[in-house]
C-alpha cells in the first residue's frame, strides 16, 4: 500500500517535471519572469509583422495559403506563431520569392524551401539592398548613353581630323621638269 | 563631281532595346558569339572598366555593346558612297548581326548620325555673313557684337515619320555639323530596314548647298579627299 502510494507521487512528480519542462521550453517567459532570448530570425519577424495589421480573415487565408503550400498543421503549429507572425513568415517568403525571381537563380519548388532559404540568406534587410542595387544600376542605363555620346563625339573629331590633317602633309604631285 | 561629293563624313548610329539585366553576368558569352558572328570583319574584341563591349572592326568603326543597346561611331566614308547600298549594308549587318548575338529584346529606338568636319579660313565671319547674323540680332538687336569667338546652333523636328536633329558648331579652328534622324523601335524590324527608309541622298540634297559654300571656302590642300580617305583605310 505505502509502496503504490510512493509510486503515485512519483509519477504525479515526473509528470509535472516533463509539463512545466514543456512549457517552460515552449515560453518567452520563465516562471521567475526573466524575458528568454528570442532567436534572430524570430526577432525579424516580430519587427516586420508588428507593422502589419491583424485581420482575423487575412489571418486565414494566409493559413489557408500555407496549408495549400504543403505546409502539416504540425509543421504550423511547431512555429508557435501568432497571427502577424505567420502573415510577417508569408511576406518575407513573397518579398524573397520576388527578389530570387528577378535575379533568376533556380527557384525553390516549395514554400517551405522558399522559407528556410528566406531564413538563411533573405534578411529583408540584405534583400532591399539588392534591390537598390538594381535600380542604380538602371538609372546608370540612362546616364550610360551620355557618356558614349560624348566618346563618340571625340572618336568622330578625331578620325575625320586625323584624314583631313594627312590630306594637307600629303605632298603635291610636282610637275615634271624638263631639262 | 562635285566637293561634297567627296567630303568626308563620319557614320555613327546607336540601337536601343530592353534593358538587359543579365548582361554584365554574361558579356563574355556575348562577346564570344559576336566574334563568331562577325569572322574575319572585326579587328579586336575587348571588354572596357564599365563591363561594356567594345568591337573593332576593319571597315566599319566601332562598335559598343552594352545592357540598353548597341552604339557604332567613327565609320569613315564619302557622301557620295553612303548612296551605294553595298557600302552602306556592310554596317548595317554589323548592327544587326551584334543585335542577334546579343539575344531577344523589343527594340525601342533607331538612331543614325553623319557628322562633316569644314575648315573654312573665315569661319565665323562666313557664317555671319551666311544668315547667322540675324539670329544674333533677333536676340541682342542693335547690340549686337561685330565679331564673334564661337557660334553653336542645334534645332530638332519631326520629317515623314523621324524625328532629325541638326546641329551646326563653329570656332575659328573649323565647322562641325552634325546631321541625326530617329527612328522608333515600333515602325522598323531591323537596323538594316531602318537604314532603308532613312533616305541618305534626301538629306545629302538637303545639305549639299550649305557644305558647297563650307568647302568652297576651305584651303586648296584640303580637296582630293576620296583618294586619301582610301589610302588611309
Amino acid at each position: 500500500m505505502y509502496d503504490v502510494f510512493i509510486l503515485g507521487l512519483m509519477t504525479v512528480g515526473i509528470s509535472s517535471v516533463v509539463v512545466f519542462s514543456y512549457k517552460i521550453f515552449h515560453s518567452r517567459v520563465y516562471p521567475v519572469g526573466i524575458v528568454r532570448r528570442m532567436p534572430v530570425a524570430q526577432e525579424c519577424v516580430d519587427e516586420r509583422s508588428a507593422e502589419l495589421p491583424a485581420s482575423p480573415r487575412r489571418f486565414q487565408q494566409e493559413l489557408m495559403s500555407l496549408l495549400e503550400k504543403e505546409w502539416s498543421i504540425g509543421e504550423i503549429a511547431d512555429l508557435h506563431l501568432s497571427e502577424t507572425d505567420i502573415e510577417g513568415h508569408l511576406q518575407r517568403v513573397k518579398v524573397f520569392a520576388k527578389n530570387y525571381s528577378k535575379q533568376r537563380r533556380p527557384r525553390p519548388q516549395s514554400g517551405r524551401e522558399q522559407y528556410r532559404l528566406a531564413l538563411r540568406l533573405g534578411e529583408t534587410a540584405s534583400l532591399e539592398r539588392e534591390d537598390s542595387a538594381l535600380e542604380v544600376e538602371v538609372k546608370l542605363h540612362s546616364k550610360q548613353f551620355e557618356d558614349f555620346e560624348k566618346r563618340i563625339r571625340r572618336l568622330e573629331i578625331e578620325s575625320v581630323q586625323k584624314v583631313q590633317e594627312a590630306a594637307e602633309e600629303k605632298p603635291q604631285p610636282q610637275p615634271p621638269v624638263v631639262h | 563631281m562635285s566637293n561634297f561629293d567627296q567630303s568626308i563624313v563620319s557614320v555613327s548610329g546607336r540601337l536601343t532595346h530592353q534593358w538587359d539585366f543579365t548582361f554584365y553576368k554574361n558579356n563574355g558569352e556575348i562577346a564570344n558569339r559576336v566574334r563568331a558572328e562577325l569572322g574575319s570583319a572585326q579587328k579586336q574584341i575587348t571588354i572596357d572598366r564599365d563591363g561594356d563591349i567594345e568591337i573593332e572592326t576593319n571597315e566599319v568603326g566601332t562598335f559598343y555593346v552594352t545592357p540598353g543597346g548597341v552604339v557604332a561611331a567613327g565609320w569613315l566614308t564619302d557622301s557620295k558612297s553612303l548612296l551605294v547600298q553595298q557600302e552602306v549594308g556592310s554596317f548595317t549587318r554589323t548592327v544587326d548581326s551584334i543585335v542577334k548575338s546579343k539575344g531577344s529584346f523589343a527594340t525601342e529606338t533607331y538612331n543614325v548620325r553623319f557628322f562633316f568636319r569644314f575648315r573654312p579660313g573665315n569661319s565665323l565671319s562666313l557664317l555671319r555673313e551666311h544668315g547667322f547674323k540675324n539670329i544674333l540680332e533677333s536676340v541682342l538687336g542693335d547690340q549686337t557684337p561685330s565679331d564673334t569667338d564661337s557660334f553653336k546652333f542645334s534645332t530638332s523636328y519631326r520629317k515623314g515619320g523621324f524625328f532629325d536633329f541638326l546641329e551646326l558648331e563653329a570656332t575659328p579652328k573649323d565647322v562641325q555639323l552634325r546631321y541625326s534622324r530617329n527612328g522608333s523601335g515600333a515602325d522598323f524590324g531591323s537596323y538594316h530596314k531602318f537604314l532603308e527608309a532613312v533616305d541618305f541622298a534626301g538629306i545629302m540634297k538637303d545639305l549639299k548647298p550649305f557644305a558647297e559654300v563650307l568647302l568652297l571656302a576651305e584651303p586648296q590642300g584640303v580637296l582630293g579627299r576620296r583618294s586619301l580617305l582610301s589610302d588611309f583605310k
